[in-house]
């Protein structure tokens, strides 16, 4: 027990490379944003496919969407990173595999943001729009989305927050996030325990701030109804 | 495109993968268990009237679910020397990480089954004489549990999933052991797809025990 009061913080180690933790902070924006653009777009069309009336279309949705959700993230890329090269016979960096892996995964989990919000509109909008003479795409693009988007914000930011959770495990095949680098800097410097502590008060704030950021736009997107 | 599949190397080394599940199941099994227990009771602290009981709860639940699951267990991997003097075992290190990130999750959900009974019900229980602890197990609790199954089985496989992050610390669940079954032989493509399918199918089980006690719990089912 005497340890815990013998042991000395000392967080110098970890400002004077604080340049290290930068740039995993950075490769952790980077990942995140490359996997935001290839979740959203995919996301919005797995949804259309799980809403449309065509039913191979919908079932190829929902496997797609079933097989994603039940595999853990962790297990996902390091199948994209060590066993899918072998199959299409291409060296894939960390980064690339975390891409697909992560990337992926988060697509399913916004089809089910984009599929929620869809299908929370109204009927009656869907029937007015048809009685005005709109295509179901152009129902969709003018008159659902717009209103679906509004209310998905909410639940949309909190699947980013754990898409920004999901990039930290992409330092398990060595691509240099965050606590990749945190585990470099705590080789270096010994300081492991105010290294982690570090980071972990930098992902809590960024963390919380886009949840909590969720919870009053929820709030108020209730008011305003 | 011309790979041609060879699992021999798997069955070779299966014993590999037989350790591997019963460290998966082990780490899953008490973590779940000890999740559940800590939700539980701080999701009774986190509804006490009392300030001083429910503002450490929400702070709890608060830190645990925004600080990401590997930085958390790395944390306490290195934590636990400091704090104890002993070396950090991969096991208990894991254990502790996925009990506290489970219960942050589990408390939420069973205060929104609490809460999610009508206040009438209360009412109700209150007019009829009965006292607090009576009412919560006797008429909240049996309402609440039937809204609580379905979130409950989502969280309890997110975090029989989260046990495959335990292997960055080598601790050796199915993840671990594929990637020594990949090293052998190096066969990644079968080592690996097979550990994928055998999660699969273990999380498919679970998730099919929920949907079981979902039913049970219905009430035209009786």
């Amino acid at each position: 027990m005497g340890s815990a009061m013998n042991y000395i913080w000392d967080f110098s180690a970890v400002w004077r490379n604080g340049g290290m933790l930068l740039d995993g902070f950075a490769n952790t924006a980077l990942l995140t944003a490359t996997c935001l653009v290839l979740a959203l777009p995919l996301g919005l069309l797995l949804a259309l496919m799980r809403l449309s009336n065509a039913r191979p279309l919908r079932f190829l949705g929902l496997a797609y969407v079933n097989f994603f959700r039940a595999a853990p993230a962790l297990v996902l890329i390091v199948w994209f990173y060590f066993a899918f090269p072998v199959i299409i016979g291409v060296e894939m960096n960390a980064f690339e595999a975390s891409i697909l892996a992560i990337g992926l995964q988060s697509a399913a989990y916004m089809a089910e943001v984009f599929r929620g919000g869809m299908q929370a509109i109204r009927r009656g909008q869907w029937e007015a729009a048809r009685a005005i003479g709109l295509s179901s795409a152009d129902t969709i693009r003018f008159v659902i989305l717009p209103q679906a988007v509004r209310q998905m914000i909410p639940v949309f930011l909190i699947r980013f927050a754990e898409l920004v959770k999901a990039t930290t495990l992409a330092g398990v095949i060595a691509y240099g996030e965050t606590v990749y680098m945190a585990n470099e800097l705590s080789t270096q410097t010994y300081r492991p325990l105010e290294t982690f502590t570090a980071i972990a008060l930098l992902f809590f704030v960024l963390i919380f701030g886009i949840t909590s950021f969720s919870k009053l736009l929820e709030k108020r997107l209730i008011a305003g109804r | 495109m011309n790979y041609t599949w060879d699992f021999t190397s798997i069955l070779t080394y299966r014993h590999l993968l037989y350790q591997g599940i019963g460290g998966t199941l082990l780490l899953s099994g008490v973590s779940v268990a000890t999740a559940m227990a800590i939700g539980l009771i701080m999701c009774l602290l986190r509804t006490a009237p009392s300030k001083a009981a429910s503002l450490p709860a929400a702070a709890f639940v608060v830190f645990f679910r925004n600080i990401p699951f590997i930085v958390q267990l790395f944390w306490l991997f290195y934590a636990i020397p400091v704090l104890t003097g002993l070396q950090a075992k991969p096991f208990i290190a894991a254990y502790l990480a996925l009990s506290l990130y489970g219960g942050a999750y589990f408390t939420e959900i069973f205060r929104a089954g609490l809460q999610g009974v009508e206040k009438g019900q209360w009412e109700a229980a209150k007019a009829i004489g009965l006292g607090y602890s009576s009412t919560l197990k006797q008429v909240i609790v049996p309402q609440a549990i039937r809204r609580v199954v379905p979130p409950l089985t989502t969280q309890v496989i997110e975090l029989i999933k989260l046990t495959t992050v335990a292997s960055s610390i080598a601790y050796a669940e199915l993840l671990y052991a594929g990637k020594l079954v990949a090293d052998q032989d190096f066969r990644p493509l079968e080592a690996y797809t097979t550990v994928a399918i055998l999660l699969i199918l273990l999380l498919s089980i679970v998730s099919m025990i929920g949907a079981w006690c979902e039913s049970r719990l219905k009430i035209e089912a009786r």
